[in-house]
């Protein structure tokens, strides 16, 4: 048998080439691809830790005589190879991620949206694939967390502040509508920073120790909380997005989840049988009346019940449920009703943690209400609504902002599709797939005004 | 059946755990995300508990740091505040997890054991290692003690952690869960 020292340089050398064969992805990206700055970020970073930790066990043995001291490096490497197998999952996908590969001019007019928060003012967001059909965020507190420790031990670069990642589908990179889904993403990344799982956790504990008494072991009523937090963080991610980006995060998440097959051919919810369960998650019905709630607190529901669409419809039927046609299921014997009511206590703190952090952030409401025909009107004549002429006469244009533009849109491409048809010649407004195919140019516009207003704001004209 | 109390199962096989009343077969499917029993138990009720292998990294990480914290201040005999913090944190939890008391009362942002994973991973190390009133030997660190004990109880710690470790770098490696966030 060979001797330790020789077993932990066999070690160190294939760590050492399991490293390279993730970071010269990286050195070798296609040139001819364009990536966000944000992924540029994240390759040099994986280039760098590669370099570090291919250095750390390169300099075996390091001084290292002792037996001790050989499996102390020997577990370094087990550890370290844990830490590489996690940073293997998003190299890949964030290479194929380059500008041709997402909807880059939204992701900008995001994050620029996301940066006006006053906390987040230098935020960034790199962008990856997934072969999922779901929106991901990877939590940088977790994320970091772990970059930063594997680095400790490798004497690494820590990994960069404020640079957060987030996944989404790889079919949607021409999508927009679709896309309304990454603040929710972005609010994961909000939740994690600001600890508010911590924060949670202890108030939902002792709920459930009020409620339950000893009946939990502290490991049973550990997982409960974590269940209820998990909820409680989607919840939070929900109003989030609502509030950053106004009602098509709703219209979105509809559409996504196929939430109005809930509603009867009388646009009553009496179809919601199996909809109401929480699970993995709160269930969808519960999610889109707590949407609701922001958006009547923001100022949008007046507005959006005016709107004649079933969107609208399911929404306003949504917010008639009670707290009783919502059930837990999948709790065994453990009385749910308790599990219920710890939850419910902890759903106010969702609302006033959503206030604390947004403070600051303003709705676009006001100047949807301003805009919003005359967007619909460029788009119903197939024009990019992205200089909105003024005044008859004048040539004085404004650029609307994101949220206009986005809510514009949505409300346009699900209330009033038809009347763009009805402008084109042999369009069909009873034919599927002519209205998918002017519903994604509708997308295409509203892409192109974003952009178009992106770089104005950049360049500080209007 | 009557039963009477909860409790936590973990699978054999798989190494994901279920919240579920004290059942005799349980199968899990290891490709799934959220985990379900495939065969139900009699009364049909069960709680799954939907694992992130990221936790298990990063319990493992913070073993890796505090074992070396360990073997430093076994060789400088003085504990950095990282490494009082890091015994604080886990005796704190041991000894919630056998009086039942509130565990995440005292939540710091750099807490090791916030998430079920590690509660659970912290709770079968220990029970696996049998070392009797481990949370107070543990404990002795912070106070002041004779160099011989103190290196005993250091050897200990190290023994403790590096089964906490190679626990949770286990599990990290076969668990089938996504890492990839939510």
């Amino acid at each position: 048998m060979p001797t330790l020292e020789e077993q932990v340089r066999h070690d160190a050398s294939s760590l050492y080439q399991f490293v390279s064969s993730i970071t010269q992805h990286c050195d070798s990206k296609n040139p001819a691809a364009a990536y966000l700055s944000s992924s540029e970020r994240f390759f040099k970073y994986i280039i760098e830790l590669g370099q570090a930790t291919k250095a750390y066990v390169k300099d075996f043995p390091g001084g290292r005589t002792q037996p001790p001291q050989f499996l102390d490096l020997r577990d370094d490497i087990a550890t370290l190879r844990g830490s590489w197998q996690f940073l293997h999952l998003f190299v890949k996908p964030a290479l194929d991620s380059d500008t041709l590969h997402l909807p880059t001019s939204l992701i900008q007019g995001l994050i620029e949206r996301f940066r006006e928060i006053p906390d987040y003012a230098d935020t960034d967001f790199a962008i990856y694939h997934t072969d999922l059909f779901n929106y991901l965020n990877v939590q940088l507190n977790v994320f970091k967390t772990i970059a930063d420790e594997t680095a400790a031990l490798v004497k690494g670069p820590k990994f960069p502040e404020k640079l957060a990642l987030i996944g989404i589908p790889y079919s949607q990179s021409s999508s927009l509508f679709m896309n309304c889904l990454i603040p929710h993403e972005m609010g994961h990344h909000v939740f994690g920073d600001k600890g508010l799982g911590a924060k949670f956790r202890p108030v939902v504990e002792k709920e459930l120790q009020q409620l339950f008494g000893a009946t939990l072991t502290t490991l049973d009523r550990s997982a409960i909380t974590n269940l209820l937090v998990r909820w409680a963080e989607e919840l939070f991610c929900d109003v989030f997005a609502v509030r950053m980006v106004g009602f098509c995060y709703s219209f979105a998440f509809i559409e996504l989840f196929d939430v109005s097959k809930a509603l009867d051919e009388t646009g009553k919810l009496t179809r919601s049988a199996g909809m109401t369960d929480f699970d993995e998650y709160p269930p969808h019905l519960f999610r889109l009346q707590q949407q609701v709630a922001i958006l009547r607190k923001d100022k949008w529901w007046d507005e959006l019940t005016k709107v004649d669409a079933h969107y609208v419809n399911l929404l306003e039927e949504v917010d008639l449920m009670k707290e009783a046609d919502f059930n837990l299921s999948n709790f065994g014997s453990i009385e749910t009703t308790k599990v219920k009511a710890a939850f419910l206590k902890v759903v106010p703190l969702i609302f006033s943690e959503l206030d604390a952090v947004s403070a600051g952030l303003e709705s676009g409401l006001e100047e949807w209400k301003s805009v919003c025909e005359k967007i619909e009107s460029y788009l119903e004549h197939g024009i990019v609504p992205s200089n909105l002429l003024e005044k008859r006469g004048e040539l004085k244009f404004h650029v609307p902002s994101l949220v206009p533009l986005l809510n514009s849109s949505y409300k346009f491409y699900v209330q009033l599709l038809d009347r763009l048809l009805n402008h084109i010649d042999h369009a069909d407004v009873s034919d599927i797939k002519c209205r998918s195919d002017w519903a994604t140019k509708v997308q295409m516009w509203t892409a192109k005004a974003i952009e178009d207003g992106n770089v104005l704001r950049t360049k500080g004209t209007s | 059946m009557t039963l009477v109390s909860v409790n936590m199962l973990t699978c054999k096989g798989h190494g994901v755990n279920i919240l579920t009343l004290s059942c005799e077969d349980i199968y899990m499917h290891s490709a799934l995300h959220w985990c379900k029993l495939s065969r139900p138990t009699e009364e049909g009720y069960m709680v799954s508990v939907n694992t992130d292998r990221t936790n298990y990294l990063s319990l493992a990480l913070d073993a890796r740091k505090t074992i070396k914290a360990l073997m430093q201040a076994s060789e400088t005999g003085t504990e950095t505040p990282q490494l009082q913090g890091a015994i604080n944190d886990t005796v704190e939890s041991l000894r919630a997890l056998s009086s039942g008391e509130l565990l995440f009362s005292h939540l710091h942002p750099q807490f090791p054991y916030q998430h079920y994973e590690q509660v659970k991973t912290l709770e079968e190390v220990e029970s696996a290692m049998k070392e009797k009133h481990l949370a107070d030997r543990l404990a002795e660190l912070k106070g002041t003690v004779d160099p011989a004990h103190r290196k005993e109880i250091i050897k200990l710690a190290i023994t403790f952690f590096s089964a906490l470790e190679n626990r949770a770098l286990q599990r990290y490696n076969t668990s089938a869960s996504s890492a990839s966030g939510r």
